[in-house]
């Protein structure tokens, strides 16, 4: 008898370990972002504070933007390369279009339709024709770049925009910069479209089994034409809010946001929901991804060497969580 | 004699799940040993233990007395081989590549004649005959298992292990292959064969394991057995409960169809009444996927009409069919029917959450657990297992999750194709007794594809038989006759009827 109750509480024991350890397995990622607040903090006075905590905030804000579009797209099973490009392309057409004197408003809302129109060309691509989004999204990218150098002649726009497109990347709301109040409500937009939503579940359920969810009734075409077009549009409003930001619209811009924007959703693709692109995961990614670019700079380390830090910890964080959980790609 | 393979109280705990609990059996050599029992008893599990690709628990695992600690590259040092339940072939690759892999012969380049002609000795001598030229891709089922049948006999295994390898050979390939085990027993190796078929494990093995559970029942020699006794080991259940038939048909109609064609089929007339199970019987390749697949709008119709409670209706696409109350319980659910990684909520109330959408299309969690609930019980699923991953489910349960998905909605008419297939027999029973238990509660029809001619006939209201895409035969109840189906299926109807 007291042998079974012996028994009886090893069993709540181990199961208690066997929580803690599920518990620090799926948000390992998230635990290392504490960890490393709380070093940097530790080595450096100045990190801690509001103003350069909303200092990576805006930094990450159009990276989140680009990384939310593609977590949506790879919930669906797809890839989007075209985004760095796309970004960079509808910047110099805002900014073209502004120059030439039309309404920011209508130069906004043009943009972004152009940015939805080639999202849909994607989609086009990949779920009508039958192109690998890999391979179509590697087409659309050089189109998107060589479009953006040819409206520009290869040259940057400068202008000075009137004072309320300038507000897109310079203003503040109270404390907090606009860029940052875009992506907040891009991430939370994401967030609910994804997690609670019926069109979120239908996504991941076309991109987890794509027959599956087709004889379960589901309109498979329209949805990975949906997730291209939602991917692009986002990295539209990345682009806008980037030019705005810069004051100019530079034709090679945005390009970094692809890798960093990818590096943050496969960060994301281990905690949270393991094994899937999820939203809170990517937002992590890309919190990882800016604290410890932030870090570094605030340590004195040369930007170059950042590089080299910051791919080694994005392939750290995958290791360890690949280890446990398939992650498919 | 010593035993050549001992496992001693082999455990293996899945997070929430017990699939093996301290198992013990000895191996001897040249015996023919049968593992059997229902799905989910731990059989798959155990050989893979054995054969090194799963790590145990706990418990131990003794070959000519060492210990052996997992690993496949150890396992095979050890003289262990397996043929998986799961194909393990390299796709492009052809039978030689295949068959060699790992073991590629030539020094510095790949010499596949010197296997060539080694793997042409290999098949004289064991009489298994493959096209070793064309990639394994394009090979039926049958083929792919003869090559991995050569595989593990080219290894020259001192232990061999076969997870269910008949399942997909014709009668004559099984006869060859049980005398190829038989040959090699007498050479002293230790086969170890798992199998759904009862009557092979009469015709073949020595000594017979059960399992049920996740533990052992029992290790008997052959001679002490009989099917009953057998069965009764396997699932503590009568054999007349196999098969549980309580529907009740009605003369309302629910389905009818008109000179019914597609680019593969062609239906003169069909009907299925309320409660009614209308079996179609033939062989692979006849037509009966292609039909059902006609009904549910994946596959085109040219011509003919198609009533729904004697209204004219047309079916594009799966989600007219589902809007209508026809379902769809495709075959290979794993493939076709579930998504492996979400959780059994999400795979019941994946066609219907716009039940459960509030403003802006949000989901109500709360509806639709209570919704998955409901259909769950229906099924007799445990609810407990709600938030399960469906890839850690048993062939059956993966089976209640496919039919619970149907019943969200009142259904009117199952399309059902081989919903039994790789499931055991406890699990069929019960999965009839529910499919019954629904269609008299809602009052539904059910198309039922099956390839197993005494379920069908078991099951069955009235039975179509179809040979290349035409329907042969019809036969009511009162005269299903295996014999007639079988003619009908091989040969046609004319020719039965001319021999009457």
């Amino acid at each position: 008898m007291r042998d079974e109750f012996k028994g009886e509480i090893n069993m709540i024991k181990s199961h208690r370990i066997k929580v803690f350890w599920y518990a620090l397995e799926k948000y390992y990622t998230f635990f290392v972002l504490l960890i490393l607040i709380l070093i940097f903090s530790i080595i450096s006075p100045m990190f801690l504070t509001i103003r350069n905590i909303i200092n990576v905030l805006r930094q990450i804000s159009m990276l989140t933007m680009v990384a939310a579009g593609l977590t949506i797209c790879r919930a669906a099973g797809e890839m989007d390369l075209s985004v760095g490009a796309l970004a960079g392309f509808t910047g110099v057409v805002v900014a073209k279009l502004i120059v030439a004197g039309v309404n920011p408003l209508i130069s906004v809302l043009l943009t972004l339709l152009l940015g939805i129109t080639f999202g849909f060309l994607n989609g086009i691509l990949v779920a009508i024709l039958g192109v690998p989004s890999l391979i179509a999204t590697l087409g659309t990218l050089s189109i998107a770049r060589g479009a953006a150098l040819t409206t520009t002649n290869g040259k940057a726009i400068y202008s000075d925009f009137p004072s309320g497109f300038a507000f897109i990347g310079e203003g503040y709301l109270g404390i907090i910069p606009f860029p940052v109040v875009i992506m907040t409500i891009v991430v939370v937009i994401t967030y609910l479209l994804l997690e609670r939503s019926k069109l979120g579940r239908h996504l991941y359920a076309v991109g987890e089994n794509m027959m599956a969810a087709r004889l379960a009734g589901l309109p498979v075409t329209f949805y990975r034409i949906l997730a291209m077009v939602l991917s692009s549009f986002m990295a539209s409003i990345a682009g806008i809010v980037l030019v705005a930001r810069l004051g100019s619209g530079q034709p090679t811009a945005g390009g970094e946001y692809l890798m960093e924007g990818l590096g943050a959703v496969f960060i994301g693709m281990t905690t949270f929901k393991p094994g899937q692109a999820n939203t809170m995961g990517t937002l992590t990614g890309a919190l990882l991804i800016g604290i410890i670019a932030n870090g570094l700079l605030l340590l004195g380390i040369s930007t170059y060497i950042q590089e080299i830090i910051k791919g080694a910890i994005m392939i750290a964080a995958v290791i360890a969580a690949v280890y446990k959980e398939e992650i498919n790609i | 004699m010593e035993p050549i393979l001992r496992v001693i109280n082999l455990e293996k705990i899945y997070p929430g799940v017990v699939a093996l609990k301290k198992v013990n059996i000895d191996f001897y050599p040249g015996e023919i040993h049968a593992i059997v029992g229902e799905n989910g008893a731990g059989k798959s599990t155990l050989v893979e233990i054995i054969s090194g690709s799963i790590k145990p628990t706990g418990g131990k695992i003794i070959i000519d007395g060492k210990e052996f600690h997992g690993g496949v590259r150890e396992a095979l040092q050890h003289g262990i081989a397996i043929v998986h339940q799961e194909r393990a072939l390299v796709p492009s690759f052809n039978p030689v590549q295949n068959i060699y892999l790992g073991y590629e012969k030539g020094r510095i380049f790949v010499d596949d004649n010197q296997a060539l002609r080694e793997l042409k000795k290999l098949m004289e001598d064991t009489g298994i005959h493959v096209n070793l030229r064309i990639p394994v891709k394009k090979m039926g089922e049958g083929e792919k298992q003869l090559v991995e049948i050569l595989r593990l006999l080219r290894l020259r295994p001192k232990i061999m292990i076969l997870d269910e390898p008949t399942a997909s050979l014709s009668k004559d390939e099984i006869k060859v292959l049980f005398s190829i085990l038989r040959k090699s027993k007498k050479q002293g190796v230790s086969v170890v064969i798992i199998t759904h078929h009862l009557e092979e494990v009469f015709e073949i093995a020595d000594r017979v394991t059960v399992l049920r559970n996740g533990k052992k029942v029992a290790t008997k020699s052959i001679n002490d057995l009989d099917e009953d006794t057998l069965i009764n080991m396997m699932i503590e259940q009568d054999i007349e409960a196999r098969y549980p038939k309580t529907n009740v048909p009605s003369s309302e109609e629910i389905l009818k169809l008109e000179k019914f064609r597609t680019p593969d089929v062609y239906v003169e007339e069909f009907e299925v009444h309320k409660g009614e199970i209308v079996g179609l019987a033939g062989l692979v390749g006849s037509g009966r996927t292609e039909f059902l697949e006609a009904l549910y709008g994946i596959r085109r119709k040219l011509d003919g009409k198609m009533y729904l409670f004697g209204k004219e209706i047309s079916i594009r696409s799966p989600y007219d069919a589902i809007k209508k109350g026809i379902f769809l319980i495709p075959e290979d659910r794993n493939r076709k029917s579930l998504f492996l990684r979400f959780n059994v909520r999400y795979n019941i109330t994946i066609s219907f959450l716009h039940k459960f959408a509030r403003f802006f299309g949000l989901l109500n969690f709360g509806s639709e657990k209570r919704g998955a609930i409901n259909a769950l019980k229906l099924v007799r699923f445990d609810i407990n297992r709600l938030e399960d991953k469906v890839k850690n489910l048993s062939g059956g349960n993966k089976q209640k999750v496919s039919l619970g998905r149907w019943l969200l909605e009142k259904p009117v008419l199952y399309l059902m194709d081989e919903p039994t297939q790789g499931i055991d027999v406890g699990a069929k029973s019960e999965f009839f007794q529910v499919m019954c238990s629904i269609m008299n509660q809602f009052g539904v029809g059910v198309i039922l594809v099956s390839s197993d001619l005494p379920e069908l006939i078991a099951m069955s209201d009235k039975i179509y038989v179809f040979r290349n895409g035409m329907v042969v035969d019809k036969l009511n109840r009162e005269e299903f006759s295996s014999k007639r189906i079988l003619n009908s299926m091989l040969m046609g109807k004319n020719q039965v009827l001319n021999e009457r």
